[in-house]
């Protein structure tokens, strides 16, 4: 029994043990989310503030900001986010509410369907609608003159008006707003609406009274998260708004660097812009709620009553189905129904369409190896993210302490800056420190394992949180070390939230455009960059193909997973539900 | 193979200094060789603290830890051997089944970490699993198993390495109350089996009494009493162990008497055995509910303590029932009474509160 005498350690209060001995490994985590996140954006600041005396700095900044375009693209972008986000979160609110708290029929075939336009990329949606509503030939356009009998050209929607960008922009942001509004939904106590109906209040009433107010965290969370993004957002505004010169202020970015020759203080300053915006945001965020009180919505985390809809159903579905419509079926088969013309202007005759812009694809320069590098960079992305993030997690999960607040605030800061700015940050850091880096995929890989972080945090750490303390615990009285425990208890618990983690950051990273617009290169273009060059080129059929084809694509490989991940279920353990875990688990997680 | 455990001096505290928490105030115990010794105490009183402590999933700030003759944590030799160096076994309040894991597999873990052979597994695994009855659950999955059933597997999984010591956290509190009492007695049939050592943490006093060898009653961080079940419930040494263990009464002590007996609200008590003695602040006359005798007219066993009391309540509760009593001011007097007694209330009682059944306790 000597053997098992250890060596006096020097510090016995905190030993290390192990290859994730928490200080050690939470400080070198820390320093690479640091490196990888805080680092590009100092770059932007220094390129803003550096490199010449600060009151000429100050006057040039001032000079440039007071610039008729830059003033039109800063009121234009606001002109545009803040209906946009209004928009995409009461649509979240409603969806979320409808498909987590009421009757509706076939909720739970429906409650992934409001996620799905995230598959779809927003250039293709973008492009989709100027099929749909382009003046002239816009496919509603032409519909509605043919069945009015109307005698006009064009008209009577344009594409490209701030109305219509508004819109487009504002559906497309629902999904952000329903993943945070839902969960909320469903794990929000129905006691606390049962004890408001008790007092005689209707349905609707409690809704508003009670429901509401409890969801207050998540709301404040989705308006600020949606907002971030409709600053951020790129490809909509320039698809829908180049052609009458709506400028936002990504656009302008863009703009300012895709001109010859590339403006670079000006680039970080309205980077500099964008980026005091979000530390507003995020500070009044916080202000308002705290962060992490998205546990204020306690319960048994289950909520057995649903409001009955009666005789509101129908119109329930309705809506629903609008939004299913607006943001997938019209877009998507718009996109269908142009990539089979011959030419945009073609007559819609069934006669002279044809697969002839499919057939280009397969010989044109860039477009398949494009599709090759996006999958590339966003499978390999993915993966890197969602190690950080199952590292991130755990040590969220299971450690306190100042280093870990630390840790933990680094790793959710993607989520609050615009992602335009990160992509200016590494394209700064890259200039300044490995400039022919910047002919490779290399940077674009580098950022794409940190952009999403968080989106792959959450749902690891959801997944974490069913795993109790003493599940580890358990293996250490066992005789397994740290590592050992991780790998053969947390691990196999935590694959199913991991996977599905990987698979929404490969998916959002796949059709990645606004922080990648600033970091490719001619040489290496992604699926999102090369489409935007067939549109700038104006073969407009063949955009249309190029995006069906990237939805087929899509399409299939995300069924090929989620049935590898359903055999994977069926031979993980038991045959009915692989981690059940949690009827004795939701004790664990008390605990 | 199995072993006692020494505890010295063990400190932990939570927090910073001011507005921490101490979970452990300077712990001394022995436990001895092949018994069973239960921590029992309020929520909060740390007995969870040096149970984990004990298996090294706590750290503690100073003392030191003796499992056998190992040390396994010692603040000033600078010893913290890692948990599963220490040979234990341990059985979760939640039980921690893996759910990933089969049964089987749940049991050989411990195993597979000693690096057994793989025959040598099957067998062990199958015997562990004999032991608790649940052989012919080796291939269900926890969650296909009640909770009884998963209690018991728990339970083969911490004995499977055959460790020097067997930790338990209120591994019965999960479980309906016939089913308590059943899985007790299995733990108790278990530990006689394998003569174990054993330290089972409860704050149910029932489960304390009925399963422990040692029973060590916890407050703030500190023993306050321990000694075999009977001891301590014979002969608490506060009023705090009166209270909780058995919920006695406490008959305030007015002042101490030259010929040795108290005055109280009652009237002079003689009490057989007087803990106060040398301390400082309130003292109490502690007596056992069934210790307070009810007669209509004088009880006629020449008692030292005996008043008139009026019996203001009665609660039935089935196998028996509860009298309260009341005498002049304030003093109340609950007794335990067979149910087929026949009790008025609003009727004056004769009490007899026999002497050796009562202790002077201090708060």
């Amino acid at each position: 029994m000597t053997q098992l005498l250890t060596r006096p350690t020097s510090r016995p209060r905190y030993v290390a043990r192990g290859i994730l001995g928490w200080h050690w490994g939470m400080l070198a985590l820390a320093l690479v989310l640091a490196v990888l996140i805080v680092g590009p954006l100092g770059f932007v600041t220094g390129r803003a503030v550096l490199g010449g005396e600060l009151t000429t700095k100050v006057q040039e900044f001032v000079d440039f900001m007071s610039q008729p375009a830059t003033l039109r693209a800063l009121r234009n972008t606001f002109l545009i986010a803040v209906p946009a986000t209004l928009i995409a979160c009461a649509g979240g609110v409603a969806l979320g509410w409808l498909l987590a708290r009421t009757d509706i029929p076939g909720r739970r075939l429906l409650n992934s369907m409001p996620l799905i336009p995230i598959l779809i990329p927003r250039v293709s949606a973008a492009i989709g609608w100027v099929f749909l509503l382009s003046p002239r030939q816009g496919i509603l356009n032409v519909f509605y003159r043919d069945v009015f009998g109307s005698d006009a050209e064009t008209g009577p929607f344009n594409a490209h008006s701030f109305l219509v960008i508004i819109f487009v922009m504002g559906i497309n942001l629902v999904p952000y707003a329903y993943a945070l509004m839902y969960p909320s939904f469903t794990q929000m106590n129905s006691e606390l609406e049962e004890a408001g109906l008790a007092s005689g209040a209707s349905e609707l009433r409690v809704a508003w009274r009670v429901t509401l107010p409890a969801m207050r965290p998540a709301l404040l969370g989705s308006l600020s998260l949606c907002f971030m993004l409709a600053i951020a957002q790129f490809s909509i505004p320039y698809i829908l708004g180049s052609p009458e010169r709506i400028t936002v202020l990504t656009t302008e970015l863009f703009g300012l660097l895709t001109t010859f020759p590339a403006n670079y203080d000006a680039v970080a300053y309205l980077g500099i812009v964008l980026g005091l915006f979000a530390v507003i945001l995020l500070y009044g965020h916080r202000r308002l709620t705290a962060l992490r009180s998205f546990v204020t919505v306690t319960g048994k985390g289950h909520s057995d009553r649903l409001v009955r809809l009666r005789r509101w159903k129908p119109a329930a579905l309705a809506f629903v189905w609008l939004y299913a419509g607006l943001t997938v079926i019209l877009p998507v088969g718009a996109l269908v129904v142009a990539s089979l013309l011959s030419f945009w202007g073609a007559d819609y005759r069934l006669d002279e369409m044809g697969l002839d812009w499919y057939r280009s694809l397969f010989d044109h320069a860039w477009a398949m190896p494009a599709l090759g590098n996006s999958l590339r960079l966003a499978l390999v992305g993915s993966l890197c993210c969602i190690v950080l993030a199952a590292l991130a997690s755990w040590y969220g999960v299971r450690r306190k302490g100042r280093l870990n607040s630390v840790l933990q605030g680094l790793a959710e800061l993607p989520i609050g800056i615009p992602s335009s700015v990160f992509g200016i940050g590494f394209l700064f850091a890259f200039i300044a420190l490995w400039a022919d880096g910047l002919n490779t995929s290399f940077p674009l890989l580098v950022m794409y394992s940190v952009l999403f972080l968080p989106f792959a945090m959450r749902s690891v750490t959801s997944a974490l949180h069913q795993v109790s303390p003493e599940l580890e615990e358990a293996a250490y009285v066992s005789g397994a070390s740290r590592f050992g425990a991780f790998r053969r208890v947390t691990l196999p618990l935590l694959k199913n939230g991991m996977f599905y983690g990987w698979l929404l950051v490969l998916a959002i990273l796949f059709r990645e455009l606004e922080a990648t617009v600033f970091l490719v290169t001619p040489g290496t273009p992604v699926f999102a960059s090369a489409l935007l060059d067939m549109w700038g080129l104006a073969r407009w059929p063949q955009a249309a193909a190029y995006s069906v084809l990237v939805l087929l694509l899509t399409l299939v490989l995300l069924g090929a997973m989620s049935g590898l991940l359903g055999i994977g279920k069926r031979a993980g353990s038991g045959r009915r539900r692989p981690f059940p875990s949690n009827r004795p688990g939701s004790v664990h997680g008390g605990v | 193979m199995s072993a006692s455990v020494t505890i010295e001096q063990l400190v932990k505290r939570y927090g910073d200094a001011r507005d921490g928490v101490t979970a452990l105030d300077d712990v001394s115990l022995t436990m001895s060789s092949g018994e069973l010794t239960v921590l029992l105490g309020p929520s909060g009183c740390g007995k969870t603290t040096l149970l984990r402590s004990v298996g090294g999933l706590v750290t503690p700030d100073s003392g030191s830890i003796h499992i056998g003759d190992q040390p396994v944590f010692s603040s000033a030799d600078r010893i913290d051997v890692a948990t599963r160096k220490r040979h234990i076994g341990m059985v979760f309040q939640s039980y921690a089944l893996w759910p990933n894991l089969s049964v089987f597999d749940n049991v050989a873990f411990p195993l597979k970490e000693q690096r057994t052979s793989r025959a040598a597994i099957r067998t062990r695994v199958a015997d562990g699993l004999e032991l608790v009855g649940c052989a012919h659950l080796s291939r269900r999955f926890p969650h296909e198993l009640s909770g009884g059933q998963q209690q018991r597997v728990a339970l083969a999984r911490a004995l499977a390495a055959e460790p020097r010591l067997l930790l338990l956290d209120e591994p019965l509190s999960n479980l309906d109350a016939g089913l308590r009492v059943r899985m007790r007695g299995e733990i108790r049939r278990v530990q006689q089996r394998t003569e174990q050592t054993m330290i089972h943490v409860t704050h149910d006093q029932g489960e304390a009494l009925a399963l422990a060898d040692r029973l060590v009653v916890m407050r703030s961080g500190q023993v306050i009493q321990m000694g075999t079940p009977r001891e301590v419930y014979e002969d608490p040494r506060t009023a705090f162990v009166a209270d909780f263990l058995g919920s006695a009464n406490l008959v305030e002590v007015r002042r101490h008497r030259p010929d040795g007996s108290v005055e109280t609200p009652l009237g002079p008590m003689t009490a057989a055995r007087d803990h106060h003695q040398g301390s400082d602040g309130a003292a109490y006359v502690a007596i056992r509910q069934e210790d307070v005798h009810l007669g209509e007219g004088p009880c006629g066993r020449g008692c030292a303590n005996e008043y008139e009391l009026s019996l203001q309540a009665v609660e039935y509760l089935g196998d028996h029932q509860l009298a309260t009593l009341a005498g002049g001011g304030e003093a109340r007097l609950i007794a335990r009474c067979p149910a087929g007694e026949r009790l008025r209330p609003g009727i004056g009682y004769r009490v007899c509160l026999p002497a050796e059944r009562c202790s002077v306790v201090p708060s």
